[in-house]
């Protein structure tokens, strides 16, 4: 009897198992439409034409589609988005899905939507379940699963027939290497989505009423950075009387987010990690090294352990979040740390607004020594545009990037129309973000906005702005008169405080590192990738914490080695050997 | 065939929950393969390649997994004696409350944290043990040290044990009040009789008269021997208490679903399995044995 109900569970499972490797097949077998579709854009490319209604409509960089096709795409989305769409808009239907229907007749639909942090893991599930949709952002390790799979499509061709000049040129910035970051054996397989790589250089935060209070100097060396701490977290700065302030901010994965250590670990020209990923960089030997096994690392490390040591990090770093660190800013408990030149939007401007007397600065890396520190920053490639191979319109994401870029920096590249930026962007109060929703973007590098604004500003002249770019004149005066709410605007844009000009001044004294390793994950990355993390952070996190001491950092890089890290860093050097 | 024909309906009712289970829990397994597979989530289960036991050897071979798999069973036993004894002692003291409004009162209160996920209460617990929280407050009113319960790696395996038996004993508690509501009172009786207190009468009638409960909680509970609880864990570690506090399960997670190695985090979940049905083999033998209880 029991027997027998074994062979019937048995044979259930083998049922279930044939299913759906069926399922696999049929969704292989099933005939693709594609065959039909370069022929179709021949016939247009060899009838330029375009004014003939009857001719074939894909044509121009941003041509419409006569019969209107179907897209499915996947792309993730902040997670509040919600309460800054404009009523009535949602994900699905808004002012970007409407126009591009109408302009480039181009129907988008998401087979899901969840929020950005969500997003890599929902993708993945996806993946495995087989069912791509047209278009989608990924990530490293799906770009390099998809091509070695053979499933995306071919875009150098389309790329160059339709990309207009604008796009050509921001994506092909850097000499290029961006597209052939996307790219696998000459072929474009991929757009790649950049942004600025001084977007993601550190800067030094201070809290200046503070500094004055306690007649202090601004930070030029790491030393005064050190001195600093001790003072926020011991002097009393907010003058309260009770000993309720911290030093140096520190959140519990040390590196990437808000507040990001990097940028003290650089003061000592250490370039421990990218986030929480590994960064390497070329130590003047044409090998390229690991950053978190270097003496600067340990150096910085000491200081750390000596500041906490000294009462001046947070005793409960190791519990609070970003978000945590983000508070103590706001209600007035932190002034020192190591951010994003963005940092004036928040947490800043919230705090501002609580205690309006607060200032703040953001300063360039001090240095330890007399020479200057270097920002480390990622590779600014965060993911890749990819369409499905068997997809009838590739040129159609294509078209989608020219429409971003035309409607973010306008026909020419030289910025944009009141109109676009209020309606496809951000209202004029901020509470409307409609950029959010944009099917497609990439973040570029390009940036005519601060800089003709701040360029105005010197010049106390603003009528040579056009009227978007005249609204963030206004609000920096309005934030320039002592308008709490308009602080971050004024902290913007103001040209000897404006943290835009800080970060840009990393690019132009050539102050930045970047990652330099951008390939896909090694074979022993993607097996050891968790356990050498894993075992960084617990020794930085212990060490800071004076749990144990700074000599077991020889330790870690004895082990960090065994787990596989000499194995990596020789993977990472034959890999550099053909890709520099 | 008359018995088929009054059984019928019954058959027909359980038909629904057969159907669920094999749908949910047997259909599914059909996807274990891939631990036995180099498995690519765009070719899927048919065209990747085969690995036999590399997977495994993999596991076997990878430098943290021993003190996962430690800290793993060190958890999961700690909540499940801690789950097991707090529940009981309580249920006995609320036994004896006469005031049946106090006593619904209590119960109500205690069961109520079952209810909330462990993301809120991760929130919660980070405010309530944070250095300045109130259970620090405290213990320096009372002349202590503030304990960094999250943060200090010696001290996080208990805080994990405290705060999970906190959530859940009011749900096992219930079970055994139902268990105690069911002795004989006669039993009672005869003991009073016989000049038994009040600690002889638990010790020997309300005690044997809820073995078998015990007995079946504990056998249920044995499954979950390897499962530490990912919610709770995943909320609440951070790196400082990786040594102490890592577990299978989030190890399965930052593994398969943030690095993408499928296989090996499903390779890592089979072995998990296999060593939790033995142990429930085991547990149902001696539970079997020594206590005569049966499930099936």
């Amino acid at each position: 009897m029991r027997r027998k109900s074994i062979a019937l569970l048995l044979g259930l499972l083998v049922t279930a198992m044939s299913a759906s490797a069926c399922s696999q097949n049929g969704g292989e077998a099933s005939p693709s439409s594609s065959s039909a579709s370069p022929s179709a854009s021949e016939t247009s490319a060899a009838s330029p034409s375009a004014a003939s209604p009857s001719a074939e409509p894909t044509d121009g960089p941003l041509t419409k589609y006569g019969t209107p096709i179907n897209v499915s795409l996947l792309n993730k989305f902040n997670s509040n988005i919600s309460d800054k769409l404009a009523p009535g808009d949602t994900i699905e239907s808004n002012i970007w899905t409407r126009s591009i229907a109408e302009d480039l007749g181009i129907n988008i639909t998401y087979p899901w939507v969840v929020a950005n942090e969500q997003y890599v893991d929902k993708l993945n599930v996806t993946l495995a379940s087989g069912s791509l949709p047209d278009i989608m952002l990924v990530h490293d390790q799906q770009f390099k699963q998809l091509s070695d799979a053979g499933l995306l499509a071919d875009l150098t061709d389309v790329f160059d027939k339709y990309a207009t000049d604008l796009v050509k040129s921001d994506l092909g910035s850097l000499n290029g290497i961006f597209l052939k970051a996307a790219s696998v054996d000459g072929k474009q397989l991929g757009l790649p989505l950049i942004t600025d790589p001084t977007a993601e250089a550190r800067v030094l935060w201070v809290r200046m009423d503070w500094l004055e209070k306690l007649g202090l100097p601004e930070p030029q060396t790491m030393d005064d950075v050190i001195a600093i701490a001790k003072a926020f977290a011991n002097d009393d700065p907010d003058g309260d009387g009770k000993q309720d302030t911290y030093g140096l901010a520190l959140n519990k994965d040390l590196f990437g987010g808000f507040p990001d250590i990097n940028g003290f670990f650089n003061g000592y020209h250490a370039y421990s990690n990218s986030w929480g990923d590994a960064f390497w960089y070329d130590d003047g030997s044409g090998k390229l090294v690991n950053g978190s096994v270097q003496p600067e690392t340990k150096t910085a490390l000491g200081k750390l352990q000596e500041l906490y040591k000294a009462g001046a990090i947070d005793r409960e770093f190791g519990t609070k979040d970003g978000g945590m660190v983000t508070e103590d800013v706001a209600s007035g408990k932190l002034g020192l740390w190591y951010g994003d030149y963005w940092n004036f939007v928040t947490p800043i401007q919230t705090a501002v607004v609580n205690d309006p007397n607060a200032k703040f600065k953001a300063f360039s890396l001090p240095s330890a020594d007399g020479e200057p520190a270097k920002a480390s920053v990622t590779f600014p490639l965060t993911g890749y545009w990819v369409v499905k191979k068997d997809f009838e319109h590739p040129e159609a994401l294509i078209k989608l990037v020219n429409y971003y870029y035309e409607k973010k920096y306008g026909a020419e590249g030289k910025g944009n129309t009141p109109d676009n930026q209020q309606t496809f962007f951000s209202s004029a109060d901020g509470k409307i973000k409609s950029s959010y929703v944009a099917p497609v973007w990439i973040s570029g590098t390009l940036d005519p906005k601060t800089l003709s604004v701040i360029d105005a500003i010197k010049k106390n002249d603003p009528s040579g702005l056009n009227e978007s770019y005249r609204t963030d004149y206004d609000n920096y005066i309005k934030g320039k008169e002592g308008d709490a709410s308009h602080y971050g605007d004024f902290q913007n844009y103001d040209p000897d405080i404006s943290p835009q000009l800080t970060r840009r001044a990393y690019a132009d004294q050539n102050r930045l590192v970047v990652n330099a390793f951008y390939g896909p994950l090694t074979k022993t990355m993607e097996s050891s990738n968790d356990a050498l993390k894993k075992l960084q952070m617990e020794t930085f996190t212990r060490i800071i914490m004076g749990s144990v001491s700074i000599d077991e950092f020889d330790k870690y890089v004895e082990n960090w080695n065994k787990l596989g890290g000499d194995k990596i860093t020789e993977e990472v050097n034959a890999w550099y050997a053909t890709n520099r | 065939m008359g018995r088929l024909k009054r059984e019928f309906p019954y058959h027909l009712m359980i038909l629904p929950g057969v159907l669920f289970v094999l749908l949910y829990s047997y259909v599914p397994m059909a996807g274990l393969v891939i631990a036995f597979q180099n498995f690519v989530p765009v070719l899927g289960f048919s065209k990747s390649s085969w690995a036999g036991f590399d997977n495994f050897v993999y596991i076997y071979h990878l430098p943290s997994v021993g003190q996962v798999l430690w800290n793993t069973l060190f958890i999961a036993v700690m909540k499940i004696a801690a789950g097991l004894l707090v529940p009981i002692a309580v249920a006995l003291l609320l036994n004896e409350l006469r005031l049946v409004a106090f006593k619904r009162t209590v119960q109500t209160l205690i069961y109520l944290p079952h209810f909330l996920s462990w993301v809120i209460l991760a929130g919660i617990l980070s405010d309530v043990l944070s250095l300045d929280g109130i259970v620090n407050r405290l213990v320096t009113a009372f002349g202590g040290e503030p304990i960094y319960f999250l943060g200090d790696s010696r001290i996080f395996p208990f805080t994990l044990v405290a705060s999970d038996v906190w959530k859940e004993f009011g749900f096992a508690t219930i079970v055994y009040l139902a268990a105690l509501t069911g002795i004989d009172p006669s039993l009672y009786e005869a003991a009073r009789i016989d000049g038994a207190n009040r600690w002889r009468q638990t010790l020997y009638v309300t005690l044997p008269g809820i073995v078998p409960i015990i007995i079946l909680m504990a056998t249920l509970s044995l499954g979950n021997v390897l499962n530490a609880g990912f919610d709770q864990v995943f909320n609440l570690y951070n790196p400082s208490v990786y040594s102490t506090g890592d577990i299978i399960d989030t190890m399965i997670y930052r593994v398969g679903l943030q690095q993408s190695q499928f296989s090996v985090s499903t390779a890592l979940g089979l072995f998990k399995s296999f060593v939790s049905f033995a142990l429930i083999s085991i547990s149902y033998i001696l539970a079997y044995r020594f206590a005569n209880y049966r499930i099936f």
